[in-house]
């Protein structure tokens, strides 16, 4: 029923491009932040972005990662187990540095990362989603996505152009934040900003989707960016070379592929 | 962008009010704060639309028929990447066998790919000026001399579920944590001990990989027409135990051994079956060539590698929040007649058991045990010469592995010790490593040795403990 919703939502969106309130009136805030979820995550059965994140510290000193990713929804299924692939290729130091990921919905992600110097698999023990991913100020779950099963949501407040969503975690130790607050499009469901509030209930850190573009149907933020006031700096990450729906073999997310990326399906 | 500075100068003067007497020039925010924000959204506080959701999504920025070309766009060459490495080391405390400095060197690294839809062609080649080796004649196989080549390979995809790797590569297999028992590819200690990188423990390999891949089993055969043996420790860069001596050596007694290397006749083959079952990866292995040290002698005293074969099996998956590992392998020793040569090294059984997790933000805790033991120990131990150390029989080792990440991933603190309870030793190697920015690099690190015993399988290594200090500047074209 949720699927059948947002799919009818998101050809609204698409097709006429008008926004719907009465419809999106009727929908409970559970409804609301799995479309945003899957909006942001899940679009497509696969996709392929190239990635360039710009870190800039709290002196002001920037760095720069480039990595492409592959990604394939398991069973094609929104808000479901995923798998990712991502080869890196800047900073010099870290060219051709692959890295597997199987996340879980329940349960930890398993992850490898393959050093090319050495021919090394290593598997990752990381069960910490909220670290930086890369040195960033993305942590994995932001890159990969937060499965909205593990907050309690709240509707806030519903403007012209925004679902207002307070999220608190329902298992507190697993989160640094006491809650975050998502301001969803209601249009596209794309989450525009997500602030998060420590247990002074301060705010610490932003995410704000800076840029919009559609590709295969889909709207997709090709440009957002993170600040955090308690390490300082932000980083801004922007995606390139976009496509949806590749012809994307499940096997690519395999040991096979660590070793030996497949060169032709991670694009340009 | 107005309404975000409002509500900044807005939430300025509400903080420095509640202060007392606001100043009457208010300090600028430093990049990155933002003002305190209100619990209840106003006006102010929402975000404004980003370019692309303003107005009706405009037409598809990519069409599906642009993506096959795309895809088939690949660029045929990605670009050199590398290093400049310069480091030094020193000696702890004073050698009569060796000077001070154990590692002074100025390395060039350059990587590069070129690929086509048809294959794809990796050469990474070391150039390398070394004040401690005096011979500058170049010996790929050892890696001696001032070019080492660490990859020049060709990789091919003719069928879908085959990849052939051909030319010189590094190749790495199993489950420990610098313990490698099924892996039977050439390992350089000399590098690892005297203060290289980690990358520099392996060798690389002239060789043949082909790798099957099936849904019941994936199956990789690697063919190496000459032996590859380990750069071992030769008595040259630094010191170890001799027993025929019974005292530790250096450059006074350096070993010569002799290397099977003819073509074809010396060559090794290693076999992997693997699969996984869910996140479990399940492998078995078999090795067919020679000891990849010296491990035996011939009868006139002069070192061999002495045939072996080595059958095994690892597991690997998530355990308890971490990742458990197990491996096991038989060292076959085929020259050795049920224990009964003293120049010969019995067979062996190696198995390890390893744990890893998380242990906070940026934090890894590990611990391995390892166990080897010698098969036909009574029977050799007779026919010994020298003093025999019985409980040499089996020898077990345990290590713990601590890593750190700091200042947002730009240190790295690692450090991981091996201590054996029956041989009395231990070895600890610690490496901290600070990124300054994307092309500056520094790093340092001790290898220590410690141990009462001349002949411990660490401690014999005592006189070559060191500190080394390293820049490395990177680049990319």
């Amino acid at each position: 029923m949720n699927a059948l919703i947002k799919s009818l939502l998101l050809a609204g969106t698409i097709v006429v491009s008008t926004s719907t309130p009465l419809v999106a009136q009727e929908l409970d805030v559970d409804t609301i932040v799995h479309n945003a979820s899957a909006q942001a995550y899940y679009q497509g059965e696969n996709g392929r972005a190239r990635a360039h994140m710009t870190i800039v510290d709290a002196q002001g000193r920037e760095r720069i990662r480039e990595f492409t990713i592959l990604r394939t929804d398991v069973g094609d299924e929104d808000n479901g187990d995923q798998k990712f692939f991502v080869l890196f290729s800047r900073p010099a130091d870290v060219n051709g540095t692959t890295f597997l990921v199987w996340k879980n919905t329940q349960g930890d992600d398993d992850r490898w990362l393959y050093l090319p110097a050495l021919d090394l698999v290593r598997r990752i023990a990381a069960s910490d989603e909220r670290t930086s991913f890369v040195g960033s100020h993305f942590f994995y779950e932001d890159v990969s996505g937060r499965s909205p099963l593990e907050d309690a949501h709240e509707l806030v407040e519903t403007t012209d152009l925004y679902f207002v969503v307070d999220s608190r975690p329902i298992d507190t130790r697993a989160a640094e934040f006491i809650r975050y607050r998502s301001y969803i499009h209601r249009e596209s469901f794309v989450p525009v900003r997500i602030e998060y509030f420590d247990s002074n209930d301060t705010l610490y850190r932003t995410y704000s989707a800076l840029e919009v573009e559609t590709h295969d149907g889909y709207p997709t933020v090709v440009a957002s960016e993170i600040e955090d006031t308690r390490s300082g700096g932000k980083t801004r990450l922007r995606f390139e070379d976009i496509a949806y729906d590749i012809d994307l073999p499940e096997g690519v997310f395999q040991e096979r592929y660590l070793r030996n990326p497949p060169r032709a399906l991670l694009g340009r | 962008m107005i309404m975000r500075c409002m509500a900044a100068i807005l939430g300025l003067a509400l903080f420095s009010g509640s202060l007392g007497e606001a100043e009457a020039q208010p300090p600028s925010l430093p990049t990155g704060l933002s003002p305190p924000q209100q619990d209840e959204p106003n006006a102010s506080n929402l975000p404004v639309l980003p370019p692309g959701l303003i107005e009706a999504p405009e037409a598809d920025q990519t069409r599906s028929d642009e993506m096959g070309r795309e895809v088939s766009e690949t660029r045929l060459f990605t670009g050199l990447t590398g290093f400049i490495d310069w480091r030094v080391g020193s000696r702890a405390r004073g050698n009569r066998n060796h000077p001070s400095t154990i590692m002074h060197e100025l390395r060039g690294q350059v990587r590069g790919e070129w690929s086509t839809p048809a294959g794809t062609f990796a050469l990474t080649t070391d150039l390398v000026l070394d004040d401690v080796e005096d011979d500058l004649a170049v010996n790929l196989n050892t890696g001696e001399g001032f070019v080492d080549v660490r990859e020049a390979s060709l990789l091919l995809r003719p069928t879908g579920n085959l990849d052939l790797k051909v030319g010189r590569q590094v190749l790495t297999w199993g489950t420990g944590d610098l313990i490698f028992l099924n892996d039977m590819f050439p390992k350089d200690y000399v590098s690892f001990f005297g203060g290289r990188d980690e990358e520099y423990l392996k060798a690389p390999s002239d060789a043949l990989r082909a790798s099957l891949f099936f849904n019941a089993v994936n199956v990789e055969f690697i063919y190496v027409p000459q032996f590859d043996a380990d750069r071992f420790l030769t008595g040259e860069r630094l010191s170890y135990f001799n027993p025929a001596l019974d005292g530790i050596v250096g450059p006074g007694a350096v070993i010569a051994p002799t290397i099977p290397d003819r073509w074809i006749q010396d060559d090794e083959l290693a076999i992997r079956l693997y699969r996984q079952f869910g996140a479990f990866e399940v492998a078995g292995y078999a090795y067919r060539g020679f000891w990849k040290s010296p491990a035996g002698q011939s009868a006139s005293g002069t070192p061999v590698f002495p045939e072996l074969s080595v059958y095994g099996a690892s597991a690997r998956g998530p355990v308890l929040g971490g990742i458990a590992s197990s491996e096991f392998a038989y060292y076959d020793s085929m020259e050795d007649v049920a224990g009964r040569s003293a120049l010969t090294p019995n067979s062996q059984l190696r198995w390890l058991v390893g744990f890893e997790r998380e242990a906070g933000p940026n934090r890894t805790i590990s611990v391995q045990y390892y166990q080897e033991r010698r098969m036909q120990f009574d029977s050799w131990a007779r026919y010994q010469t020298g003093r025999v150390r019985s409980e040499d029989e089996t020898r077990h080792l345990v290590s713990a592995r601590l890593t750190q990440l700091a200042a947002n991933q730009n240190l790295t603190l690692s450090a991981i010790a091996f201590w054996s309870p029956n041989q009395d030793d231990l070895y600890v190697r610690a490496t901290a490593q600070f990124k300054l920015n994307d092309i500056w690099r520094i790093n340092g690190g001790v290898n220590a040795f410690a141990g009462p015993r001349d002949d411990g399988f660490f401690s014999q290594f005592r006189d070559n403990s060191s500190i080394y200090f390293g820049v490395r500047r990177s680049f990319a074209t």
